[in-house]
This record gives structure tokens, C-alpha cells and sequence, in this order.
């Protein structure tokens, strides 16, 4: 590819304005699962790499929490060469098309890109997310080479970010990776959480191809714990090591009369229905869903800005976030709070569930909210919210959805003796390492932090791939504090 | 020692009870809650579970000892400070006795446990309010017991996290 002359000043740099995402519609997208963002064409990337002002301090880096090279990657976009673009970040993020799209790069690079002083920050996930696309779409992904083999077996539970991570590099180097996932599909919240109109199935299908051509063996609908225990892997099966990267799979309940009634999802549930089991698809495919006039989402995630964005899909003629802060503490990504807002979605915030209400059939009916206001500050100067006595007011529902978070599913620990887990049931690991109390396991991703995100997940799948090798060639095992 | 309180019980009626009664009864309740904390202190692995159920059974030991006592020198060196009131799970279900607690159901029922012990000390304060020694412990007591409620709402937001 040519070059593209490196002529511009830094000023003129900043007078580029950021270039926009292209996206659907709103009003035509809420009523599609397609992608909401296009993503850029090659002419848009290369005219937004041109706003990097190449620090020599690249701040951008350390709000990485994998500290991708991103100078580096975006004058390789510049420079016309979007393979080399693709490699750069694959040194140090091996799933770049997923986090081109998911990452909350508003609290992360782009939160400290220089140019984001002065005006908006150089689109840093939009680039990642283009050239990754475009290794992927021109058929001219670069599989890592393959060291001799080491003779050795590594087990990994878990095909989210994490265990992906993990695997991708301990094939690389030579060891017999196989994958146990539980769910009929491997890919974890990536492919059963997050919707398709905001991460295509597709590309975690290319992740997956890509990693079997690697060598890496998937074996799918196996529940380590039951089928058989982690000792079980090691002491029958031969595996020399065991990676858990289990995630946060268990939802939180809000523990509030009626939330057993017919009509109530966890948002693991509800989203697992549509994104796994096609149940938008219902009779077409076997898994139904309740098509209801009134949505009402708990929640101020990214879960329940996806739940409530595809109630809305499923023909949802009102659909209600209740939020019992206000927006400025919602974790979820400002994109998906701003595309919910485009698309329809209504926002009670300082608003708490107090009740379900039957409908005197076992169905909901309705939602019982308190209005909060925010208290004293407590001894940190924080102002938290408190619900106002006697300000009830009801919600006429027909669905309603939690998306209060997730803590860790009991199973994996239960069953395995001398793995140490902490008072929210998460296991104990060295964070540099992953090593956890038992000899030859390790452990990443939301098993470890809870709920937490991909790039972590995939780091941390990363770190202890690292730790892993070291262990599998030494020998040598450290135990960890705690 | 006197029997364990039992959370399942009603609240007693303070009218027909002696002063003496009423300090037994605020023993074995400080005792009961000592116990559970002492037992979810030993059921974790976790260090800091360990730390934060530890200081909860060793304050509620303190207060056992201080009923026991009833010392109004030592008393009146404490100064009791004004509590903000979470009310994180004032609105919330306990969990079926029986079923087995997760660590959310844990930390709900715990906080409701000092919920319902603060407005219990605040009930005597009221009714010994003409005793000022008695009135002045009771309301300790009922900020001491707001305090353990203000602990255990922080750790369940903490644990929840933002999405709630
Ligand atoms: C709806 C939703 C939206 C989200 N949106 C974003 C976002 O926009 N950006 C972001 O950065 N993060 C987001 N997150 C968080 C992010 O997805 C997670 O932090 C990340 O996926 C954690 O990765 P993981 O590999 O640790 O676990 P997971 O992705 O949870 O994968 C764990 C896998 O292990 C399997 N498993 C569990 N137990 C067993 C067992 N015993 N045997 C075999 N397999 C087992 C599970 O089935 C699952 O497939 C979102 C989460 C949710 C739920
Ligand atoms: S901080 Fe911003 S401008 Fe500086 S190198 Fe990073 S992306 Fe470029």
C-alpha cells in the first residue's frame, strides 16, 4: 500500500474534526438485530489516524489496561499499512475486533489521549475496530506461528475473553490446549450476553475457527465440576495445568417481594434466550420469549442497556431503565446509554424497585419504585442516594428484567478441594499471575475480579497464559499469599 | 449463660418486663449476634470476610460486656457520633429461613438484624428517657448498632457494585 505523506503540523492535526461512526438509522435499528455502528471505510480511518499527534509521552497507553502500542498502530494506518496495523495490536490484544467494539475506551485510551484536552480524543476503538475488520473481511488474518510441540496438556474451562486469551497463547507456544465450555456455544458473555447489534456472532466465529486451526481442541455443553471435577482433568485426564476462566455467571437478585412471579427475567436469562437460543426468532426456533407492551430494566450496566435495548427489538412499546443513582454513575459505556436514548429507551433514575406486583394469576403486572435523593455526605465527602419515605409510585409492566450484576457460580469451587475463594465466592489469584492457592491451577478474568470487563478478562487470560508456560517448563511452583 | 436470643422470636413486651429483664434480654440479643458473626467468620476463606465479621462479633462482644457492666464512667468517655442511614436494605425480603444464604442474603439479613437492634435500643432510650444515665447508653447503643447497619450497606453496594 503507498504511503500517505507526513506533512501535517500538530495544529493542523487538531483542526481535524473527530470523524463520526457511521450508523443505522435509530428509529429503522430499533426494530433490527443488525449491527447499530458500520464501522469506518479505509479513507475515514486514515483521515482520523491523522488527528494522533504522536506523543512522545503517548498517554493513551497507560489508560490502556493492556497497554496496546497506539501511536505505533495508528501511524501504521496512516503509513496505508492496515495489516501491520492489525499485528501491532495483536502483540498485545489478541481479540482487537471485540474490543474495537465493547471496550469503554471513554474511561480508558481515550480518556487520556492528549488531543481529548483540547477537543475530542482521536477515536481509538473506532481505528482498532477497522483494522481489525479489515484483516478479518479481506481474508488476510495472520495466524501466529506454532512452536514445536511441548509435550505438555493444558485445560482450560471457559471460553470467554479469558480462556480464549489463554489459549491463543499457550497453543502458540507449543502446548496441547483443550477447551471445556458449558453452553452449547463457545465465546462466554461475548457470544450469550452482548447482542448481535452490537458485537455480529460472526466475528467470535472467526476468533473460534482461527484458534482450532492453531490446534486448540473446543469441547462444548461440558460443565467442569460435574462431568468431571478440575483433580479429575489433572489426575485422570493427564492435563498438566488447568486455566479456570469461569466468568460471573450467577445473577444478583434484588431480593424484593413478587420477583419470583411469571413475567420476571434476570437479564442472564433474557439475554441468553434471544442472543443463544434465537428465541426473537420463536416459532422458527425452539425458545420463546414474552412479547411484552411494557419493559421495565433494573439496572445502569452495560446488561441492562443491552436487555433494555432488546426488549425494545422484540416490539417493546415502552421500555424504562430504573436506575437508583443518577446517570453520571452508570457504568455502562456513554455509547450505549447515548444509542438507548436514540432508540427510544426512557430513563427513571433515583428511581428503586420497592415490589413486583401479581396480577393475581402468578403474573406480573406492574412494578412497585421508590424516588430517591441523594443523602448527607457521608465521611468521603460522597453524596449516596436514599429512597424518600412515602414517595411509592407504580409502574404499569408486563416484563420486567434485573440487571444488577452477577457474582460467580458456586460449582467450580465447591467441587475442587483446596482452591480458595473469597467472602463474593470469586477465587483467590495472584493478580500477576493467576496462580491460585492449588498447585498447577490458575484462574482470570471475572472468576477472579467479578463482573468486571473484556480487556481485563483477556488480559488477565494473557498474564496467566505467561505464568503458565513458566510453570510448564520449571516446574517451579510459588505459593500465594492469602 | 443466658439462652441464645432467637431471631425468629417476637419482640418482647418491655412494659412487663423489669429493668433487669430488659438488660438480660439486650445481653442474650448481643450474644446471639456476636455468634453469628463468629460463625460466618469461620465458614470464609477470605481474609477480608474474615476482618470485617471478626470487627462485628468483637463489637458486639464489646457491647455484651458493656450491658454486663453498665459502667457509667467508662460509658461517658465513648462520644457518640450521628450515622447516615443507607436504607440500601431497608426494602429488601430476608431470605427463607432454612434456605441456604448466598453471601448477598448474608449481608441482607445481617444489616436488618442491626436495623431491627438499633430501633430497639432507640425504643428503650425513650422509654428510660427519665433516667439520663440509661436514656444516654441506649441512644449509644442504637448509633453503636446504626454504625454495623452503615458497615454492612457499604460492603453490599461494594460488593453489588454500580450496575445497581
Ligand atoms: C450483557 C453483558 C454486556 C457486557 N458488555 C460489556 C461491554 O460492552 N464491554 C466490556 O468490556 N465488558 C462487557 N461486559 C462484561 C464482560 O463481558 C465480561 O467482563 C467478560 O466477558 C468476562 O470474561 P470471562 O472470560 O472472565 O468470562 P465469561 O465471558 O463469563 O465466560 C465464562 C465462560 O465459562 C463458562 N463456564 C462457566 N462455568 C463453567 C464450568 N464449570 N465448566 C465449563 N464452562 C464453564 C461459561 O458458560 C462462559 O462461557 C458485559 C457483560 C454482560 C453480561
Ligand atoms: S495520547 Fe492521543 S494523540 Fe497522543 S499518541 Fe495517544 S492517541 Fe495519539
Amino acid at each position: 500500500m503507498s504511503s500517505a505523506p507526513q506533512t501535517l503540523t500538530p495544529k493542523e492535526r487538531m483542526r481535524i474534526p473527530r470523524q463520526e461512526m457511521p450508523e443505522q438509522d435509530p428509529e429503522a435499528r430499533s426494530h433490527n438485530f443488525d449491527e447499530v455502528n458500520l464501522g469506518y471505510d479505509a479513507e475515514t480511518a486514515m483521515q482520523e489516524a491523522q488527528r494522533c499527534l504522536q506523543c512522545k509521552k503517548p498517554l493513551c497507553i497507560d489508560g490502556c489496561p493492556v497497554n496496546i502500542k497506539i501511536p505505533e498502530f495508528i501511524q501504521l494506518i496512516v503509513d496505508g499499512d492496515f495489516l501491520g496495523a492489525a499485528a501491532k495490536i495483536k502483540e498485545d490484544n489478541s481479540l482487537p475486533a471485540v474490543c474495537g467494539r465493547v471496550c469503554p475506551q471513554e474511561t480508558q485510551c481515550e480518556a487520556t489521549c492528549v488531543v481529548g484536552n483540547r477537543f475530542r480524543p482521536v477515536a481509538i476503538g473506532h481505528l482498532e475496530r477497522f483494522v481489525s475488520d479489515n484483516e478479518r473481511e479481506t481474508g488476510q488474518v495472520q495466524l501466529p506461528k506454532i512452536a514445536k510441540s511441548s509435550g505438555k496438556k493444558v485445560a482450560i474451562v471457559g471460553s470467554g475473553p479469558a480462556g480464549l486469551a489463554c489459549a491463543t497463547d499457550l497453543a502458540q507456544w507449543g502446548h496441547e490446549v483443550t477447551v471445556y465450555e458449558a453452553l452449547h456455544e463457545f465465546g462466554g458473555v461475548l457470544v450469550y450476553g452482548i447482542p448481535e447489534f452490537r458485537l455480529p456472532k460472526k466475528i467470535l466465529a472467526t476468533e473460534i475457527e482461527n484458534l482450532e486451526k492453531m490446534g486448540v481442541t473446543f469441547i462444548k455443553n461440558f460443565l467442569i465440576g460435574k462431568t468431571m471435577t478440575v483433580d479429575e482433568l489433572m489426575d485422570e485426564e493427564g492435563y498438566d495445568a488447568v486455566f479456570v476462566g469461569t466468568g460471573a455467571g450467577l445473577p444478583w437478585f434484588m431480593n424484593i417481594p413478587g420477583e419470583n412471579l411469571n413475567g420476571v427475567y434476570s437479564a442472564n436469562e433474557f439475554l441468553t434466550r434471544v442472543n443463544l437460543m434465537k428465541a426473537n426468532q420463536f416459532p422458527q426456533s425452539d425458545t420463546p420469549i414474552k412479547i411484552a407492551d411494557t419493559v421495565v430494566v433494573f439496572g445502569g450496566g452495560n446488561t441492562a442497556m443491552d436487555a433494555v435495548r432488546v426488549s425494545k427489538r422484540l416490539g417493546a412499546k415502552r421500555a424504562i431503565i430504573v436506575y437508583r443513582r443518577s446517570e453520571e454513575e452508570m457504568p455502562a459505556r456513554d455509547e450505549e446509554i447515548k444509542h438507548a436514548k436514540e432508540e427510544g429507551i426512557e430513563f427513571m433514575l433515583l428511581t428503586a424497585p420497592k415490589a413486583m406486583l401479581d396480577d393475581g394469576q402468578g403474573w406480573l403486572k406492574g412494578v412497585e419504585c421508590l424516588k430517591m435523593e441523594l443523602g448527607e455526605p457521608d465521611e468521603s465527602g460522597r453524596r449516596r442516594p436514599v429512597p424518600i419515605e412515602g414517595s411509592e409510585f407504580t409502574i404499569e409492566a408486563d416484563l420486567a428484567v434485573v440487571a444488577i450484576g452477577n457474582g460467580s457460580n458456586p460449582l467450580l469451587a465447591k467441587t475442587t478441594p483446596g482452591l480458595k475463594i473469597n467472602r463474593w465466592g470469586n477465587i483467590i489469584a495472584d493478580p500477576e499471575t493467576g496462580r491460585t492457592s492449588k498447585k498447577g491451577v490458575f484462574a482470570g478474568g471475572d472468576i477472579v475480579t467479578g463482573g468486571a470487563t473484556v480487556i481485563l478478562a483477556m488480559g488477565a487470560g494473557r498474564q496467566a497464559a505467561a505464568a503458565i508456560n513458566e510453570y510448564l517448563n520449571t516446574g517451579k511452583w510459588v505459593e500465594i499469599d492469602g | 449463660m443466658d439462652k441464645p436470643f432467637d431471631w425468629t422470636q417476637k419482640r418482647p413486651d418491655f412494659d412487663t418486663m423489669t429493668y433487669e429483664e430488659t438488660i438480660r434480654f439486650c445481653i442474650a440479643l448481643e450474644q446471639a449476634a456476636a455468634a453469628f458473626y463468629e460463625e460466618l467468620v469461620q465458614g470464609t476463606d477470605d481474609p477480608v470476610a474474615k476482618a470485617l465479621f471478626g470487627e462485628l462479633a468483637l463489637m458486639e462482644r464489646g457491647h455484651e460486656q458493656r450491658l454486663e457492666q453498665l459502667d457509667e464512667e467508662a460509658f461517658f468517655e465513648t462520644v457518640p457520633t450521628t450515622i447516615i442511614d443507607l436504607k440500601t436494605t431497608d426494602y429488601l425480603e430476608v431470605a427463607e429461613p432454612g434456605q441456604e444464604l448466598t453471601t448477598q442474603g448474608i449481608l441482607i439479613l445481617a444489616a436488618q438484624r442491626e436495623k431491627a437492634t438499633r430501633d430497639l435500643y432507640a425504643e428503650l432510650a425513650l422509654r428510660y428517657a427519665a433516667e439520663p444515665f440509661l436514656h444516654e447508653f441506649f441512644k449509644m447503643m442504637a448509633e453503636e448498632e446504626a454504625k454495623h447497619k452503615y458497615i454492612l450497606e457499604e460492603e453490599y453496594e461494594r460488593m453489588m457494585g454500580g450496575e445497581m
